[in-house]
């Protein structure tokens, strides 16, 4: 079928009817004027209570330090059986904010309170029957108050989201639980993980320092069947482990060296941040050999030169200045210079140590070590990596004056 | 002998608490509520805390900058002054940069009002 268009429709204006015009323009107006009358009556209402609860709150604050620093006993039933409603609410409030900033006696005893204002009850309530915010919000008060609750009412009820699995094994975190790595990495990557927000990794991560094995163990079952997000973020936190395991089974990390995403491939590298020490695993990972050479993301090669940046022995500084010759990519270039530099710059240990060669350095404006011959006579042709090295070089310079603390008294400045 | 210490931190929530305890410890506290606030306090001529309580991210100056700069004397207060960095930053690097920039004690929120109260005063010898 073939449509003809009218030449002439589309170029012919449409005619609004003015009563139609003018009832649009009143309805938007009147729509508006209800907008603003709506907005003004919530912040009128919430200023008033808002000036109404500002002095109540101050006079809660000021007994609850009293109750706190100031008497042997606080007596919370005593003081929480005299307070209204609103007086109930606002010390909740108070309550929340003071236990975040508190640890030790003083939060142990502001847990009393909250017993007192039958919170943990109440959240335990919440968690078996509550919606989700309602559990999200419990689970959040009983973190606060340091109180674990019965492993079954958090494996049961709180899984849905990743949100929800962080909460609650921050709840056993912050109660110090002797379970908290087995249960706590049950919790957060058992039955379908997905990855995590923000709260998620740091919950992660503080799980996973008190005891990595179960971690380890998880990844090394688990680490291929999770998506790449999480396999990103279970990487990043073992690069910032402090707690070392010797015998762990790390075979996935390695593994995720030859990952199909470059992000994960990056984060494994750096996952290896701290285990320079283990030569079985360094044999396993072959980084002296053709593996960097042969990564085609340079954002990967940049994060195995920060590995063995980090690993800093004669081996991988051999790598590193080798890398320096064929690196082609100017980020990596740079990732490159700074991994070497502490341990190749003016402030490195002696340049004549082990099986290294070692070159004339020069000072920290110099080119790069056993590379003075690379610099144009002229100066204009600087080497590729010359010019990275300078640049590091001077980066460095800048930060260790920036972080001198000693400069102007040396230099006698004028004091009372 | 009457104790003083400076205090810079811009929550609230801190400041009421190290003022009640350091005022139950018998100190006379100079509160500020952020960095440059800090920075005013330590450079008034008759500045002289025995004692300085920072808090690292802060509106205006940071309490590392403003740390380094009395380290450095180019405020009117002794540059050996003990202080003692209170921060939630508690990263290996932050503790490290709070010790670089010349802190005596760097610690984490949350705390102890006890501990740092034994703190301070085992740093000023009471």
């Amino acid at each position: 079928m073939t449509v003809i268009a009218d030449p002439s429709s589309a170029t012919t204006a449409v005619a609004i009817p003015p009563v139609a015009l003018t009832a649009a323009v009143v309805v938007l107006a009147a729509s508006l004027a209800a907008v603003v009358i709506v907005t003004l009556g919530y912040s009128l209402r919430s200023d008033r209570r808002r000036r109404r609860r500002t002095p109540i709150r101050a006079d809660l604050r000021s007994e609850l330090l009293d109750r706190l620093y100031g008497r042997d006993e606080p007596a919370w039933d005593e003081w929480v059986a005299t307070l209204s409603t609103t007086e109930r609410d606002e010390l909740e409030s108070l309550l929340d904010v003071y236990l975040r900033e508190l640890r030790g006696r003083d939060a142990d005893s502001l847990a009393e309170l909250g017993v007192a204002l039958g919170i943990d009850e109440r959240a335990r309530r919440d968690i078996a029957d509550g919606g989700y915010w309602e559990r999200i919000h419990a689970l959040v008060w009983l973190a606060l108050l340091r109180d674990a609750p019965d492993r079954s009412l958090l494996e049961t009820h709180c899984r849905e989201t990743p949100r929800e699995r962080a909460a609650a094994a921050r709840v056993l975190y912050a109660a110090e639980t002797t379970d908290l790595a087995t249960t706590g990495i049950d919790l957060l990557l058992e039955a379908e993980p997905r990855s995590f927000s923000v709260f998620g990794i740091d919950t992660l991560y503080r799980v996973s320092e008190t005891d990595p094995a179960p971690l380890f163990e998880r990844a090394a079952a688990d680490f291929e069947t999770w998506d790449p997000a999480l396999q990103q973020q279970v990487l990043l936190v073992t690069r910032h482990l402090h707690t070392v395991v010797g015998g762990a089974d790390l075979s996935w990390v390695i593994g995720a060296l030859s990952n199909t995403e470059p992000r994960v491939r990056s984060a494994a590298w750096r996952a290896l941040d701290a285990y320079g020490w283990n030569r079985g695993l360094r044999a396993d990972i072959g980084a002296g050999s053709d593996r960097i050479a042969d990564e085609p993301a340079p954002s990967v090669r940049a994060s195995a030169y920060r590995a063995l940046g980090a690993w800093g022995d004669t081996e991988a500084v051999t790598a590193l200045r080798a890398a320096a010759e064929a690196e082609t990519d100017d980020r990596a270039r740079v990732a490159l210079a700074r991994a070497l530099f502490p341990h190749w710059g003016p402030d490195g240990p002696d340049p004549g140590r082990g099986d290294i060669p070692a070159p004339g350095r020069g000072g920290p404006d110099g080119p790069a070590p056993g590379r003075e011959n690379a610099v144009g006579s002229d100066g204009d042709a600087v080497d590729p990596f010359d010019a990275a090295w300078r640049w590091t070089s001077e980066h460095a310079r800048f930060d260790r004056l920036a972080r001198d603390i000693s400069g102007a008294r040396t230099r006698g400045v004028t004091r009372r | 002998m009457t104790k003083s210490a400076v205090i810079a931190d811009d929550d609230e929530t801190i400041r009421s608490i190290l003022q009640y305890k350091l005022s139950n410890a018998g100190f006379d506290l100079t509160v500020c509520h952020d960095g440059e606030a800090g920075r005013e306090a330590l450079n008034d001529p008759d500045a002289d805390p025995d004692i300085v309580i920072l808090d690292v991210m802060m509106p205006r100056l940071k309490g590392t900058q403003l740390l380094r700069t009395v380290r450095r004397g180019e405020l009117a207060v002794d540059p050996d002054v003990p202080v003692i960095m209170l921060t939630s930053r508690g990263t290996e690097d932050d503790v490290l940069e709070g010790l670089e920039s010349g802190a005596n004690e760097y610690l984490t929120k949350p705390f102890s009002p006890n501990e740092l109260l034994a703190r301070v005063e085992r740093l000023i010898g009471v």
